[in-house]
């Protein structure tokens, strides 16, 4: 199955969205959904059944930081979103989290993600098992030997095509730091790419993407082989996505 | 009455007496091929079971950090060297490892666990899992507020909490930071440390904040965080000459002893002034 996971969805990138031969697309901001949806997150349910009533399956991405200031609000919205019908599986990057979904959601996918993956990375069979043991049920994976790996412990693996390349990622925004330490209007700071050189002792020069410094997707193009595996494509834009989906139907021809 | 640990680093063998004069509660060394750190700054396990001798004979605790990314391939051989050096007496194991963990929670006969703020634990729902594994201790993350770790606290009192209260530096997520770390004179030169030169909409530049603040001296206020239920207090710095952590100890020492007898709302003005002034 073929999945999609945009940075931002506006009115028009889900219209567009419906266009393509998805399976299912990935909604949930890892840092702050503003970011992500025009309307802080508002929308989302409304996102949600659009795509549900074109049968798309709905895979809600959880935050990166789920510190008990918001556990509560996250589990719930999980829960309301599982009971009501509205997604098929959850991403998640905490393993507390994991359990507590486990433990009210019995029959949901919960899939072990990405930047859970980097912050602890899984190198050995024993911290997989360990996952699974409390309720991560599947697994994003970078490359196909880490979903084979995965496979033969009977779990599922997700492929990321366009896996996450960053220089830093903090819990606060780099763009209010510099800008707006109190105010609550951002400016959206993180869509606008601005530069940041570094100077002194490297010379880096990066831009500031809200959280994180340089965010940018990188796609290992053997991915798009693949047929034996789910598949994400993450991508900053509709216009991106699409590319990459065709790349991935003409070299499947 | 309370009782608070110092904990303070030894990376080279031959540096071991100079920490121990200063007589913390414990120090923490590295497991040879088992760090997040250079190799030159881990211990044998020769050298380990020899600094056990050091340390129980002055009543200081010795724990050993296990905390780079254990491969399949090398699970079984770095279990088994734990195991031996549980057997010798090692007080405490730093794991930050699930999986290591959760092998580990039936098979140590002596030493704790205490699991290592690289584990990213954030929430009591993740503290309640490593409790059931045997985990003692949590080390607290970096990034967490004053308020979550309160909340973690008083949840699970009869654990054992450990903040870096020296030397830490990290500003950022632990491990997605890919910013490069460099040394100079034996001190890590951190890029987000550096001066930084932002380019407006205009294209024009304006110098910008550095992206990692001067880290806060834990030791100056130590009063809030002793009042927050930590109980251990540790010094980071494997890497750097023993030397440069004896004035740590001490200084880490005479707050704890000043905040002992009840100044802790002294510290916590002191910090909010502090705050301000870095913020503003």
């Amino acid at each position: 199955m073929n999945y999609v996971g945009l940075s931002r969805y506006t009115k028009e990138n889900v219209e567009q969205l419906l266009k393509l031969n998805l399976d299912g697309v990935v909604l949930g901001d890892l840092l702050c959904n503003r970011k992500m949806f025009p309307y802080d997150g508002t929308e989302l349910v409304e996102i949600m059944q659009i795509f549900k009533n074109k049968n798309l399956s709905i895979i809600y991405q959880t935050p990166m930081y789920v510190t008990d200031r918001i556990f509560s609000e996250v589990l719930h919205k999980i829960v309301y979103f599982h009971e009501k019908n509205l997604i098929n599986a959850v991403i998640v990057q905490d393993i507390g989290l994991a359990s507590a979904v486990a433990k009210k959601c019995k029959d949901l996918i919960i899939i072990w993600g990405r930047m859970g993956y980097a912050r602890t990375p899984i190198v050995n069979e024993s911290t997989l098992l360990f996952y699974m043991k409390h309720g991560v049920n599947a697994f994003e994976c970078k490359n196909e030997e880490q979903a084979e790996y995965v496979t033969e412990i009977h779990s599922t693996a997700y492929l990321v095509y366009g896996y996450p390349k960053y220089l830093t990622i903090n819990r606060e925004c780099y763009y209010r730091l510099e800008y707006n330490a109190f105010e609550d209007d951002c400016g959206m700071g993180c869509l606008k790419h601005e530069k940041m050189l570094l100077s002194a002792n490297q010379e880096i020069e990066t831009s500031i993407d809200g959280y994180a410094l340089g965010w940018q997707y990188v796609y290992d193009e053997r991915i798009r082989k693949t047929t034996t595996y789910n598949r994400i494509v993450y991508a900053d834009s509709y216009f991106e996505a699409s590319k990459k989906f065709n790349e991935i139907a003409v070299y499947n021809k | 009455m309370q009782k608070y640990e110092i904990l303070a680093p030894v990376g080279n063998y031959i540096e071991i007496n100079t920490i121990l004069s200063e007589i913390p509660d414990a120090i923490y060394v590295g497991m040879k091929g088992a760090t997040s750190r250079p190799a030159r700054t881990d211990f044998t396990n020769e050298e380990i079971k020899s600094a056990i001798k050091l340390c129980h004979a002055k009543d200081i605790g010795i724990y050993v950090a296990v905390n780079s990314n254990i491969l399949n391939d090398s699970f079984n051989s770095q279990l088994d060297s734990i195991l031996e050096l549980d057997e010798a007496g090692v007080d405490a194991f730093i794991i930050a490892d699930y999986g290591l963990i959760s092998t580990l929670s039936n098979k140590l006969k002596k030493a704790e666990i205490h699991a290592s703020t690289l584990l990213g634990v954030y929430n009591i729902e993740t503290v309640r899992l490593l409790k059931s594994y045997g985990v003692k201790r949590i080390i607290f993350y970096a990034n967490l507020y004053l308020d979550e770790m309160i909340k973690i606290i008083s949840s699970f009192p009869e654990l054992d909490y450990e903040l870096v209260a020296e030397g830490g530096t990290c500003f950022n997520d632990i491990r997605q930071c890919r910013l490069p770390h460099i040394v100079s004179e034996n001190e890590h030169i951190l890029t987000c440390r550096s001066g930084c030169i932002l380019f407006d909409d205009n294209g024009l530049p304006r110098k910008g904040k550095m992206i990692a603040e001067h880290p806060c001296r834990v030791a100056e206020v130590i009063g809030i965080y002793m009042a927050a239920g930590i109980n251990s207090f540790k010094i980071e710095g494997r890497t750097v000459p023993a030397t440069q952590r004896v004035s740590h100890i001490r200084d880490l020492k005479n707050n704890i002893k000043r905040f002992e007898n009840g100044q802790p709302l002294n510290s916590y003005l002191h910090y909010i002034a502090r705050l301000r002034r870095e913020l503003i």
